[in-house]
């Protein structure tokens, strides 16, 4: 274990018992029926999202596979696999991790959580709803906002309604503080409920003319990936790595640094995927000049993650979810990196119409934050539920299935993108030889989300055995002692 | 079910309390001036870092910026060198001479017109005279007898190439007039688009002029 | 860090800096771009899609053809989009403003649509009526080696009753007394791809596109000369 900080020398102004805000305490009892309802839909849409990715990547390289019947065409079965992803497992984990991770760090019971649960009842409904709209054909055309227009008002709605709670959870904080962690997702909220009532009336409602929606559109991608899920996700890593490492954040001082200039840049380096499109040279020029600029917040909350994950890493054997927790900072700063390198070079704008950018898309959001979220629900479920985790094999298996999956889609849509980048420069390549030189890392991409796809499974079983009780000789656990107070 | 194995991962133990969190942290964010190894120091590269950021992503941002035009989408447009390429060196002879094909089914390709019915243009007093009267007769038309080089023509109909006529912009105009007064052996000036521009502004549209019309034009 | 409503108002201002600087500048300097009226023959480009042709924009987006195909040709300063014939020129602004979809398209495995309209194959027929049909029922059948999925649900197969219908779609290997009719989707879907052309060069656009360095001699006003068109 590591030494006592020395500066833990003066008690907390209220006196509370530490008993009634930690381990299946307060917090963690009022929270128990959203954060099950949370954890399981999150699960559901998991499965389901990357069956159809699977599935849709397959036809991308076998293109007569499924294509007699309309409502599974390619066209149809991308976007409701990607909606699936984005508005199912990511905002249901989202909301989960950050409402569990604000509470606790509040020392707050929150206001309401009961009715919590009608919002994330509402909340899936509407993305049901939508992912059998874009199935019928009513997708908006608007890429990662397909979701069709007239399910928007309910997803906003309950949207509103779910981090309404969270917010006034602040308001009765039994701590004075309030941590970085909280910060990130405070702000992810607010972002997003006005990144997406703002695109939606722009977009949808009343649609800008000519290519303002391709700027609309990218603006609005980068506060749904940046501003809203890298949000959640800093906002959890910082309090989860503390947490299970026992280390205080090594560069604190400079956090909130980190904090303003990572929510300034990400307004502005969404129009760097526009690189090669009909917009106006400076918008495209501006995006490039913030994604270089986008390298300071990158560099600065890097280092106070990894640098801590490091100085922690010895616990790393004993935590499944710190090895969770810590792949998701280190794809942080990869994908944050390959973020800013796409912006560089003369013809990084062709690379924008490749596998490339999605590589760079699905890094981000299938590697840093599903990754820094799903450690998290491993620290959280059996908080909500009552009792440990069923099975650590499943743990396991989990963890590599989702490693190995991964790893083989990124290589495989990486080098699909780097090789379309390179011929479709070349004009005596034609589109069919291109084809034929990608299709083996589009293989590679299908292999990988199925094998993403097993892994969950061991997730979703998981999830049910810890969930569903049969016996109720099931022991649960009781609020153990404190854990220490002291960070090294 | 392991409660006391706090390395047991169905069941995660965080090291540290949220009180512990909290204080630490908030410990931390006080302790501006305080020398200490591991806590306070900011790294010195990451102020040389972002600086340089700074530099790169302005140096871009200026050479780049198009001159902020929302119609210019070149990724490496430049103002500078752009607008000297921009006006299309039009050479309003070769112009006018393409153009004067319409003209050539009555007036013909070699300018002599048709004895009786349609006068010449080659050695024309109208065609090189006066700027003011043949812009005119092109923009509005011509009608009633005319004399062309000694001949009368009785019955003109020529029509009117501008507003209420064939439409043609005052570019057009002025090319395949100037094309016509140094055709042929014919030696007057050219005509600029300006001038065909204010003509018509003055003129507008109107039926067809005739002869004792034009000749009272100063 | 602790006051929370003066985060608030960084939280906010952070964002409507971003929305302003992008998003509202530049609805504000072209969002009301109007077509641009060529004094040559009096008509305002780009044109409006014809009725059957909006129609088709609505099937071509919940289709998603999008996901394989782009509708902008990059400037042949950064890419090969005008050599391979995707276009004469590249893409401008004002080329999209009678669109209330823009379907810019963000991944190119087919080739780029925005001037299929207008584009003449390199060999065999031109990208007409009958070419789009059979491509879209059997995409192979006119480019050997393509992935397309095809889009045969857009057509009926129907036993011949009488005469032949005069929109079947022409089958080398056709099953002896049916044919192939393309469904009103088909029919307004490949109005929509032949409506797409956007040869018109603006005079203003044209002037603002890269000009490479004037080189020496007549290798240099060529490559000027180019560039400039």
């Amino acid at each position: 274990m590591a030494s006592a900080f020395s500066s833990d020398v003066s008690p907390a102004k209220q006196e509370v018992s530490v008993a009634d805000f930690e381990d299946f305490g307060v917090v963690d009892r009022a929270l128990r029926f959203p954060l099950r309802a949370l954890v399981a839909w999150s699960a559901v849409w998991l499965l389901l999202g990357l069956l159809l990715e699977a599935l849709a990547s397959y036809q991308s390289t076998h293109g007569s596979f499924l294509s007699a019947c309309p409502y599974v065409s390619f066209g149809r079965l991308y976007p409701a696999a990607t909606n699936a992803l984005i508005y199912g497992w990511g905002f249901n984990a989202a909301f989960a991790v950050s409402y569990w991770v604000l509470a606790r760090l509040a020392g707050a019971k929150p206001v309401s959580a009961l009715s919590s649960v009608v919002a994330v009842l509402f909340w899936n409904l509407s993305v049901l709803v939508g992912i059998g709209g874009i199935i019928h054909g009513d997708s908006t055309g608007i890429e990662w906002l397909e979701i069709p227009g007239y399910v928007a008002p309910a997803l906003w709605i309950s949207f509103i309604a779910l981090g309404t709670h969270l917010v006034l959870t602040l308001r009765h904080r039994a701590f004075v503080q309030i941590f970085i962690g909280q910060w990130y997702i405070i702000a992810g909220f607010f972002w997003f409920a006005w990144v997406f009532s703002i695109s939606e009336l722009m977009l949808v409602f009343y649609p800008v003319r000519g290519t303002v929606q391709a700027i609309v559109s990218a603006w609005y991608v980068q506060g749904l990936f940046g501003l809203w899920f890298g949000s959640i996700a800093i906002g959890a890593l910082y309090y989860f790595i503390p947490k299970l490492t026992g280390r205080t954040i090594r560069y604190y001082t400079l956090a909130i640094i980190g904090f303003w200039s990572y929510g300034i840049f990400n307004g502005w380096i969404g129009v760097q995927r526009l690189a090669a499109s009909p917009v106006p040279v400076w918008v495209q020029t501006i995006g490039f000049a913030a994604s270089i600029l986008a390298l300071a917040p990158l560099a600065v909350i890097s280092l106070n993650l990894l640098t801590t994950v490091f100085k922690g890493f010895s616990e790393i054997k004993g935590s499944a979810a710190l090895k969770f927790v810590a792949i998701g900072a280190i794809l942080y700063t990869i994908s944050g990196l390959q973020f800013a390198c796409s912006a560089l070079g003369e013809k990084s704008g062709i690379a924008q119409l490749t596998f490339e950018a999605r590589s760079q898309i699905e890094l981000g959001f299938l590697g840093f934050f599903t990754f820094s979220v799903l450690g998290g629900i491993y620290y959280l479920l059996p908080r909500a539920a009552g009792r440990a985790w069923r099975s650590s094999g499943l743990i396991t298996l989990h963890w590599l299935g989702s490693v190995l999956g991964l790893v083989l889609l990124y290589v495989g849509t990486l080098l699909a993108g780097t090789t379309q980048s390179v011929e479709l420069a070349d004009a005596s390549i034609n589109l069919t030889q291109i084809f034929e030189h990608i299709s083996g890392f589009l293989t590679l991409r299908t292999a990988g989300f199925g094998v993403l796809f097993l892994a969950q499974l061991a997730f979703a079983l998981n999830i049910a055995r810890t969930l569903i009780v049969i016996r109720s000789s099931e022991v649960s656990i009781q609020p153990s002692t404190p854990a220490l107070e002291v960070l090294s | 079910m392991s409660q006391s194995d706090p390395n047991d991962p169905r069941l995660e133990r965080g090291r540290v309390s949220d009180r512990g969190i909290q204080k630490a942290h908030s410990a931390l964010a006080r302790e501006h001036s305080e020398v200490n190894e591991d806590h306070s120091r900011v790294p010195l590269f990451l102020l040389g870092f972002t600086s340089v950021l700074i530099f790169v992503a302005a140096i871009y941002t200026v050479r780049h910026r198009g001159g902020f035009d929302p119609l210019a989408s070149d990724a490496r447009f430049d103002p500078r060198t752009a607008v000297a390429a921009a006006a299309p060196k039009v050479d309003p002879i070769a112009e006018g001479q393409k153009l004067f094909a319409t003209c050539a089914a009555c007036h013909q390709p070699t300018g002599m017109g048709v004895p009786g019915v349609f006068p010449p243009l080659a050695g024309s007093e109208w065609a090189q005279g006066d700027e003011q009267r043949v812009v005119r007769i092109l923009l509005s038309g011509l009608s009633g007898p005319v004399k062309v080089k000694g001949a009368t023509y009785s019955v003109s109909a020529m029509p009117a190439f501008g507003p209420g006529g064939y439409g043609w912009s005052d570019d057009k105009i002025s090319y395949v007039l100037s094309y016509v007064r140094q055709a042929w052996g014919n030696k007057a000036g050219i005509i600029k688009p300006e001038t065909v521009a204010a003509i018509r502004a003055k003129v507008g549209q109107r039926k067809a002029w005739s002869e004792a019309e034009l000749l009272a034009i100063p | 860090m602790n006051r929370i409503a003066v985060m608030l108002l960084g939280i906010f201002a952070v964002l409507a800096l971003s929305w302003t600087g992008l998003v509202l500048s530049n609805q504000r300097s072209y969002g009301a771009l109007q077509p641009f009226i060529s004094k040559d023959d009096n008509k305002a480009y780009p044109e409006q899609l014809p009725g059957i042709a909006a129609q088709g924009k609505q099937v071509y987006q919940d289709l998603g053809c999008a996901y394989c195909h782009t509708q902008e040709v990059v400037p042949a300063t950064i890419s090969a989009d005008v050599k391979r014939g995707w276009g004469e020129r590249q893409s401008y602004v004002r080329d999209y403003i009678r669109e209330d979809r823009v379907l810019l398209g963000s991944l190119r495995l087919g080739p780029d649509l925005r001037n299929i309209g207008s584009r003449k194959p390199v060999t065999g027929r031109a990208y007409d009526e009958a070419w789009h049909y059979r491509h879209l029922y059997d995409p192979t059948s006119v480019s050997p080696g393509s992935n397309m999925p095809s889009y045969a649900f857009l057509f009926e197969t129907r036993k011949i009753v009488g005469e032949r219908s005069p929109n079947a779609v022409a089958f080398a290997n056709a099953k002896e007394g049916f044919e192939v009719v393309p469904s009103a989707r088909a029919e307004s879907l490949v109005a929509y791809l032949l409506s797409l052309k956007n040869a018109y060069n603006y005079p203003e656009e044209a002037g603002k596109v890269y000009v490479a360095p004037k080189k020496e001699g007549k290798e240099g006003a060529d490559a000027a000369k180019k560039e400039t068109k």
